[in-house]
């Protein structure tokens, strides 16, 4: 029982991270049907401008995750704008073939520039572990768990009250009819690119500060790992990628904690093609048929 | 304050609309009628930017309405109300009301005010998603949006389509209401009994071209349209 809590801990950790990745994904599909395989490695800059930041100029953590959130918004907008807004009338599959140059230019602009190694990110919060009840609980574990809800809580604010968030979820369910009230398209598919961003650059932070390890691809895996968590929740669907997110964690540490840590990967793919075949619409999508 | 000459759109191979000429002035109630495929549609999108023309020109006081973007075109008073109403399935009616005055923010109270009072139910209904209204209310609810945005030009894109008879003659009263309150309409119309009654003039389409022009009544009196569309 100890190891089943202690496990679900971990998983949850773990899971906030994938939630994180996974919104970014689903709320970009959401609006303009792409999916952003460049989304892991805005990740990795968030990972890699924390540790910059943290290093040079000795800020703490808070203002790491911060300014992390504000460089890769820009970033995210700026590869939008480049990249993806030039190919708004192009067939899906070049934005497609196009996300997938993007995160291959990320990965290796960054490793050009800065070297592939992997290096240590520096504990910016100093690592302590509390014993409850026969359960390990580290306070960067509670500290990753606080944050992402936290955030989720703020994303679920900022998509149902504000006028943006109302924007967005008019511009997802009916283009044209967006297009006819007067919301330009382009500063919604903006804006939803700044915030899908952001939460993925904290993620990136994050995900230092658990494993203390960064280098240039670390976006691969976790991206495609956030990518079957939005799917498993339902593409589209924003409460969905949070709790797609917090079951693929909780899959990878369960399957690792009975022993089969080598297939940890291959068990989350596995749930992808199951999840694919059985329920192809996600846990929380709509099941829409797709117009010719 | 409203012309159109010459206008030309294609669907792909398909020409849609082969030259049409038609005028809205200030004030009116202008009609265009013909049959399905008629290229009505395609004329109305045009003119608020969803379609580019191949050919010809809008223009709208002094604007090249071709050159604008739909939210541009917004801005510069038109707003439409589209086929098949198009409400924001998933937000409520207020939410969706909120939207059409997504470039009024400062008017937004003073509209909504306005919009309950020509669509009590609305009022009634505006905590609820959108996409649970009957079709009649969908069809205020698309109306009261595009009204929101405090249009000097309303175009209105088959507002009676699939509607219960009892829905059809209020939407028609409704759109002379509006009319009367100061807002020039151009009304896209099957139902051509009705839609020549409110109209001040109104074009017959045929073939993505104008077959027939005149007054609402002349229009109405006339054999060919008589024969064509209201049934002898």
């Amino acid at each position: 029982m100890q190891t089943f809590l202690q496990q679900v801990i971990n998983g949850l950790s773990l899971g906030s991270i994938y939630a994180l990745l996974a919104l970014g994904y689903t709320m970009v599909y959401g609006i303009i049907k792409l999916i952003n395989f460049a989304h892991g490695d805005i990740y990795m800059i968030g990972a890699f401008w924390g540790y910059y930041v943290i290093n040079t100029y000795h800020v703490d953590f808070f203002v790491a995750l911060l300014s992390s959130m504000v460089v890769t918004a820009g970033l995210g907008m700026l590869i939008e704008f480049l990249a993806y807004r030039p190919l708004r009338h192009s067939p899906r599959i070049t934005a497609l073939i196009t996300a997938i140059g993007v995160s291959y230019f990320l990965e290796n602009g960054m490793s050009f520039l800065f070297g592939a190694n992997t290096r240590d990110f520096p504990q910016a919060v100093a690592q302590r572990n509390y014993q409850v009840a026969g359960i390990t609980v580290s306070n960067i574990q509670v500290l990753i768990l606080v944050t992402a809800v936290i955030l989720m809580v703020g994303l679920q604010l900022i998509v149902q009250k504000t006028k943006m968030g109302t924007a967005m979820r008019a511009v997802a369910v009916d283009p044209e009819a967006a297009a006819l009230v007067g919301i330009d398209p382009n500063h919604v598919i903006s804006f939803t690119f700044g915030l899908g961003s952001a939460l993925a650059g904290a993620g990136g932070v994050l995900i230092g500060l658990y494993y203390n390890s960064i280098d240039p691809l670390m976006g691969m895996t976790p991206g495609i790992k956030a990518f079957v968590a939005a799917v498993v929740g339902g593409i589209g669907s924003i409460p969905g990628a949070a709790i797609g997110g917090f079951l693929i964690g909780l899959l990878e540490t369960g399957v690792q904690a009975i022993g089969l840590s080598a297939y940890k990967d291959a068990a989350v793919y596995v749930v992808l093609i199951v999840i694919l075949v059985i329920l192809p619409s996600g846990l929380l999508g709509k099941n829409v048929k797709e117009k010719v | 304050m409203l012309n159109v000459t010459n206008l030309q759109v294609n669907y792909g191979a398909i020409k849609a609309v082969q030259g049409v000429d038609f005028t809205v002035n200030d004030g009116e109630i202008v009609t265009l009628i013909g049959a399905n495929g008629a290229g009505k549609s395609t004329v109305l999108k045009t003119i608020s930017g969803l379609l580019r023309p191949k050919a010809g020109s809008v223009t709208y006081g002094n604007l090249d309405l071709t050159k604008l973007s739909a939210s541009k075109i917004v801005a510069a008073g038109i707003a439409q109300v589209p086929e098949g109403r198009h409400v924001f399935a998933g937000l409520s009616v207020m939410e969706n009301l909120k939207m059409g005055a997504y470039l009024q923010p400062k008017h937004q109270a003073d509209q909504l005010a306005v919009v309950f009072d020509q669509f009590p139910v609305l009022k009634e209904r505006r905590n609820q998603d959108a996409a649970t209204l009957s079709g009649g209310e969908q069809q205020m609810l698309a109306m009261g949006r595009a009204l929101m945005a405090r249009p000097k030009l309303l175009l209105l894109d088959e507002p009676s389509m699939g509607l219960a008879p009892i829905y059809i003659n209020k939407i028609f009263a409704i759109i002379k209401a509006i009319n009367a309150s100061g807002t020039t309409v151009l009304l896209i119309e099957q139902n051509a009994q009705q839609a020549l009654q409110i109209a001040d003039r109104g074009y017959v389409l045929a073939a993505g071209t104008v077959k027939l022009t005149g007054t609402g009544t002349d229009l109405l009196n006339s054999e060919a349209v008589r024969a064509a569309y209201l049934g002898g």
